[in-house]
């Protein structure tokens, strides 16, 4: 096969040299290092599904300290939608609870006084674990790849690139094809690998729509989950001081103010 | 009066502007694929390709802004001009020199 694929002449020689390649090339790497390009991405795409963690359960004190800060920046961001009466109630009563700390949650450790280290957390360790697996999976098929491209289908020219590119990237396309002269447009597979990389995020997209989507709705909601876990007791008092204090000098608008006025206007 | 002029305005889902984006995505990752391999098979090459793919990202832009969006895409993006023409456009064009690339190859 490899005799086959080597077949490639000069048909004209001169300024513009015109290469006649063996047709057979297109279907013995072309094709191949795109098949085998796809499939790798599919395949990393359900590897990275299956080695991610799944969703962590929280002691219920946890929960109960997050859902009351989400109270208190919700009333601080939505709080033109309720009347004043009613806003006026929940500030006094989120503020006084927030700033007494009524909710935040202890653990044995923080008790003690001792700060946790980071290193030894287990919750820290699994999250820098399951990053460097993320990572490990990535790379490590690209590397493959790459490899197996240099290995097999290193010195001969594959194709012709339909651009002209300058000179500094004859190097890096033409690699162990050896000739000074060659139009840069006449590049070996390697370079077929580099615009697939490059180009071949749309394909992905099309193939997988779906599990794109969840694995990106995954990603948003961990980092949040993991930072509320990883939090220490007094930064958390902390933040709910801070959040008591914009409660008492959030400044209230009603939506219902003048609501008649703004809906004749609009009608008007 | 002047307090009120925050309740005038539209309130834009952020899950929907998401998805509206994710929506536009696909529709150009399929035009410029299509366009590229289009591209290859005219056996079209340098400038003419990458004009070729000019037109071809901005009249589906243009189409998507007038038809779907019925010239109103202000209601569907948060800004207009930058997640409709900036955002993808590094990602379409590889796509699309991969598959004028591919196409231009396996037919020339």
């Amino acid at each position: 096969m490899l005799s086959l694929l080597l077949k490639g002449g000069i048909a004209t020689a001169g300024a513009v040299a015109e290469l006649t390649l063996d047709p057979q090339l297109k279907y013995w790497v072309l094709l191949p290092i795109s098949v085998v390009m796809i499939l790798t991405g599919i395949l990393r795409q359900y590897v990275q599904v299956m080695i991610s963690p799944g969703v962590k359960g929280q002691p219920r004190v946890k929960l109960t300290e997050g859902q009351y800060i989400l109270k208190a920046q919700v009333l601080v961001g939505n709080g033109s939608n309720i009347t004043d009466k009613s806003f006026q109630e929940r500030k006094e009563y989120l503020s006084k609870l927030l700033a007494s700390g009524k909710y935040v949650a202890r653990t044995k450790a923080a008790q003690d006084g001792s700060t946790p280290n980071p290193l030894t957390d287990p919750g820290m360790s699994d999250a820098m674990m399951s990053m460097a697996k993320g990572n490990m999976a990535s790379f490590i098929p690209q590397t493959v790849i790459m490899w197996w491209v240099n290995h097999f289908f290193a010195g001969f020219v594959l194709m012709k690139l339909p651009f002209p590119l300058t000179l500094r990237f004859k190097e890096m396309l033409q690699s162990g094809v050896m000739t000074a002269d060659l139009d840069v447009r006449w590049v070996s597979a390697i370079s077929w690998y580099f615009i697939s990389v490059l180009g071949l995020n749309p394909v992905f997209n099309l193939l997988m729509n779906e599990s794109v989507d969840d694995q990106l709705g995954v990603m948003q909601s961990q980092p949040a989950q993991e930072q509320d876990a990883m939090a220490q007791p007094a930064q958390v008092e902390a933040t709910m001081k801070s959040l008591a204090n914009d409660i008492t000098i959030a400044q209230h608008e009603c939506c219902f103010d003048n609501v008649e006025k703004r809906v004749l206007k609009l009608y008007a | 009066m002047d307090r009120s002029d925050q309740f005038d305005k539209p309130v834009k889902s952020g899950t929907n502007i998401q998805d509206n984006k994710k929506r536009y995505e696909r529709l150009m990752d399929k035009v410029c694929l299509v366009a590229g391999a289009v591209t290859g098979i005219l056996q079209l090459e340098s400038t003419s390709g990458f004009v070729a793919f000019l037109i071809t990202y901005l009249l589906t832009a243009a189409l998507y802004v007038l038809w779907i969006c019925g010239a109103t895409p202000g209601q569907y993006y948060e800004s207009v001009i930058s997640n409709i023409l900036f955002d993808n456009f590094m990602r379409e064009l590889m796509g699309f020199i991969m598959a004028w690339t591919f196409s231009f190859a396996l037919i020339g």
